[in-house]
């Protein structure tokens, strides 16, 4: 288990003076080579949309909106790029305002305000689409999902009851281990979860991809860390992984103690700020910390922070405890975050942050919750260990 | 199942792996005269998604490609970007074109120049890029004036226009403008002061045996004067808050001539005393057809969408706090006034005699023309 430094080391500030007029205005330059790469647009990306010629006209009837959207929350998720999701807003505009709107749009829209962490408005548009459709078994995960989210696992798991009386199957059986596992029987949901393999291994790349995830994760907070990446390696064999799924990769060799393969596993085009931050921390261990790089990702936290998205807080709270070691401000970070999801790793930042900060009253606070829910991290467990001793 | 199935997984993953950058442009402007410089950053992402810059769509944008597309940058961006002063709208070309890196990728970096008519007024801006095809697209904008101030924003759908209610300071600036109409209706509108007086009045004398009598010491005043102010605001609020947002609908007309109809029942009951121990209770209970008044005014100035509740809180703010100002100035000269039989014949019994005279025109008036 890698333990979080302390203290900052010597100098660390002088490399972040110069952040603020980031934010405004990035230094402009005019490259010399005409040939010079510039983007990489990922495939599909949408082109020239304001071109008469051919332009793509929002779609006006429902269907072909719902395919639109589909299809871009499908790229958002493979990719982590916000950009999509709100390309998939946009096919939904004409009806993303009104409350009669069909059910599938209603799902979606649910599906994207929970993307953005509004949580309470995603969980409203799901009840008001539960009074019209009992049985639409997708916005019963969706609700067990947020609801988990929020740490009101209780909740989550009637969800995922009622999913399973809709519509039996793995989905509804990992939705039923995931709570579970958070309540208090991390070793049963991960035996419930590893005995259905054959099952989830003839789903969908899509849901086996949930399913590896959510035994991995289970597994990393039994403190089985090596067997995690087992499981997420086989994720990505099975199905070509995402982005999120490579973070937790990162996020695990980080812990071993093992930075130098981060960079791998991320790959290196990759231009989400969830595996930059990992790349960023993995040079800091490995004692060659890139200043422009952790610029980068101040600035876009800032912009974020400007634009009132609060999906950063937990990455946010991270990257000031271990890259720029303010825990004061990671201590606040995390427990802004905390106000609105309550997952593992969102108690884990807390924890590390409250420890790094010596702040024994949110040490208490947190770890009366973990008792109250019965809740089991080795990560945890470890980091508060650093307090005991 | 199987199509169920596809379609359960889009919603299951997303919550871990969110952390990652909207769409954002960049728009700094700073201001000399009537000259407007600055610079307007776009990810060539959006870039590419609004007009072709990759023309041999081997999905790489080249700075030749870039460079290439200048004319139609030059031509197409102006207009989702617009300036004006008091004088009328300001001219905004596209003068320069680099390159800037951002965590999410390069943008395309535009030098801004334009020229404002006049020297009057402050800047605004109008911003609407982008927005059709992904309404999550933010503008962040900074503009500076002279003097070196910073002015920020971020504009949305929503919000497309600075100064206007966008951003942080747009925020406060909005929440001050509905505390000030707040303060400003309670202040023009003579009903509801004269309703506040009405029960104020007798708040330092009591009634005994027929008669009224000073109130010794001006805790007990105070004490009385809190409680009735209090119950008054508790149940305004409450009303106001449940027409605003929709919950309770009463006709204007109605609740315009109950108004009248309030302010004349307790102008009348200083002059012939029928309620003299629970003034409370008649506050709260009166208070709640004044809270619907409240909110037809506020109905009157609108509330920004998007912010109800912010305007909503602003404005109930201003009420308080204009009653609170009217309160903190009558008291004291009520209090000191109290003993002297002017105060008990004059004041109180033909100045409510003459706010009932009033109040009976206004319900008159109200409830037949209303």
């Amino acid at each position: 288990m890698r333990l979080l430094p302390l203290l900052p080391p010597p100098r660390a500030g002088a490399l972040f003076l110069g952040w603020l007029p980031m934010l405004l205005s990035a230094a402009p330059y005019r490259p010399t080579d005409e040939a010079m790469v510039l983007e990489r647009l990922p495939a599909g990306a949408v082109s020239g949309r304001l071109n008469a010629a051919t332009a793509t006209a929002t779609a006006t009837d429902a269907a072909t909106a719902v395919v639109l959207a589909r299809a871009w929350i499908a790229r958002a998720r493979q990719d982590a790029d916000p950009r999509f999701l709100g390309y998939a807003e946009g096919a939904l505009a004409p009806w993303w305002d009104a409350a009669d709107a069909p059910i599938e749009i209603a799902l979606l829209r649910a599906t994207l305000l929970q993307s953005r962490h509004r949580f309470d408005d995603a969980l409203a548009g799901i009840d008001e689409l539960l009074r019209r459709a009992p049985g639409n078994a997708q916005a019963v995960l969706t609700q067990a999902t947020i609801l988990r989210v929020q740490g009101r696992f209780e909740e989550s798991a009637s969800a995922c009851e009622r999913l399973a009386s809709i519509a039996p199957g793995v989905p509804a059986q990992v939705c039923a281990a995931s709570v579970s596992g958070l309540r208090g029987q991390l070793g049963v949901a991960a035996d419930d979860l590893a005995r259905i393999l054959p099952s989830a291994t003839a789903q969908p790349a899509p849901i086996q991809l949930w399913y590896f995830a959510e035994r991995a994760d289970l597994a990393v907070r039994a403190g089985q860390p090596e067997q995690a990446l087992q499981l997420y390696r086989m994720a990505l064999q099975q199905t070509g992984g995402d982005a999120g799924l490579r973070a937790a990769i990162a996020d695990i060799l980080l812990d071993l103690g093992r930075p130098d393969e981060v960079a791998a596993t991320v790959g290196e085009d990759a231009n989400s700020e969830l595996l930059l931050l990992r790349v960023a921390i993995a040079a800091r261990d490995l004692g060659t910390p890139r200043p422009e790089l952790e610029a980068r990702l101040a600035d876009a936290y800032a912009a974020a922070r400007r634009r009132g998205d609060s999906p950063h807080l937990r990455e946010e709270a991270r990257f000031a405890l271990e890259i720029q070691f303010d825990s004061i401000r990671a201590l606040a970070l995390a427990q802004e975050n905390w106000k609105q999801q309550r997952e593992p790793a969102d108690a884990l930042i807390l924890a590390q942050a409250a420890v790094a900060a010596k702040r024994p009253a949110a040490i208490g606070a947190l770890l009366q919750w973990l008792q109250a829910t019965s809740s089991q991290d080795a990560r945890i467990d470890a980091v508060l260990a650093q307090v005991r001793s | 199942m199987r199509r169920l199935l596809l379609a359960l997984v889009l919603l299951t993953w997303l919550a871990p792996a969110t952390a990652h950058r909207a769409s954002d442009a960049f728009v700094t402007l700073s201001r000399d005269g009537s000259e407007v410089k600055g610079s307007w950053e776009i990810a060539l992402r959006d870039l590419e998604a609004a007009i072709t810059i990759d023309r041999d769509r081997d999905r790489q944008i080249t700075w030749g490609e870039l460079s290439a597309a200048r004319s139609q940058l030059e031509q197409r961006l102006p207009p989702f970007l617009t300036l004006a002063t008091d004088g009328g709208p300001c001219t905004l070309r596209i003068d320069d074109l680099q390159v800037s890196q951002r965590v999410d990728g390069r943008y395309a970096w535009l030098g801004l120049a334009g020229d404002c008519p006049g020297n009057s007024g402050p800047l605004s801006v109008q911003y609407r890029f982008m927005f059709d095809i992904d309404p999550t697209h933010r503008a962040i904008l900074a503009l500076s004036d002279e003097s070196g101030t910073v002015q920020t924003a971020v504009l949305s759908p929503s919000a497309d226009r600075f100064p206007a209610g966008a951003g942080a300071s747009g925020r406060f600036a909005q929440f001050a403008s509905y505390v000030r109409e707040g303060v400003l209706h309670i202040w023009a509108g003579y009903d509801h002061i004269l309703f506040m007086l009405s029960l104020l009045l007798p708040c330092v004398l009591v009634r005994e045996s027929g008669n009224w009598r000073a109130v010794a010491s001006g805790r007990e005043v105070l004490r009385e004067v809190l409680i009735v102010v209090t119950a008054f605001t508790i149940a305004h609020s409450v009303t106001l808050s449940l027409s605003v947002l929709d919950l309770v609908r009463l006709p204007s007309r109605l609740v315009e001539s109950v108004i009248a109809l309030t302010v004349l029942l307790a102008a009348l009951n200083n002059v012939w005393p029928l309620v003299t121990r629970h003034r409370a209770a008649v506050a709260l209970g009166f208070g709640l057809i004044h809270g619907f008044g409240f909110a037809s005014a506020l109905g009157e100035v609108g509330l920004p969408t998007g912010a109800r509740l912010l305007g909503l809180a602003g404005f109930n703010v201003g009420v308080e706090l204009g009653q609170l100002a009217i309160v903190a100035t009558v008291m004291p000269l009520l209090y000191l006034l109290r003993s002297t039989p002017v105060y008990q014949r004059v004041v109180l019994q033909a100045g409510s005699l003459l706010v009932a005279v009033l109040a009976s025109v206004w319900l008159v008036e109200r409830s037949l023309t209303g």
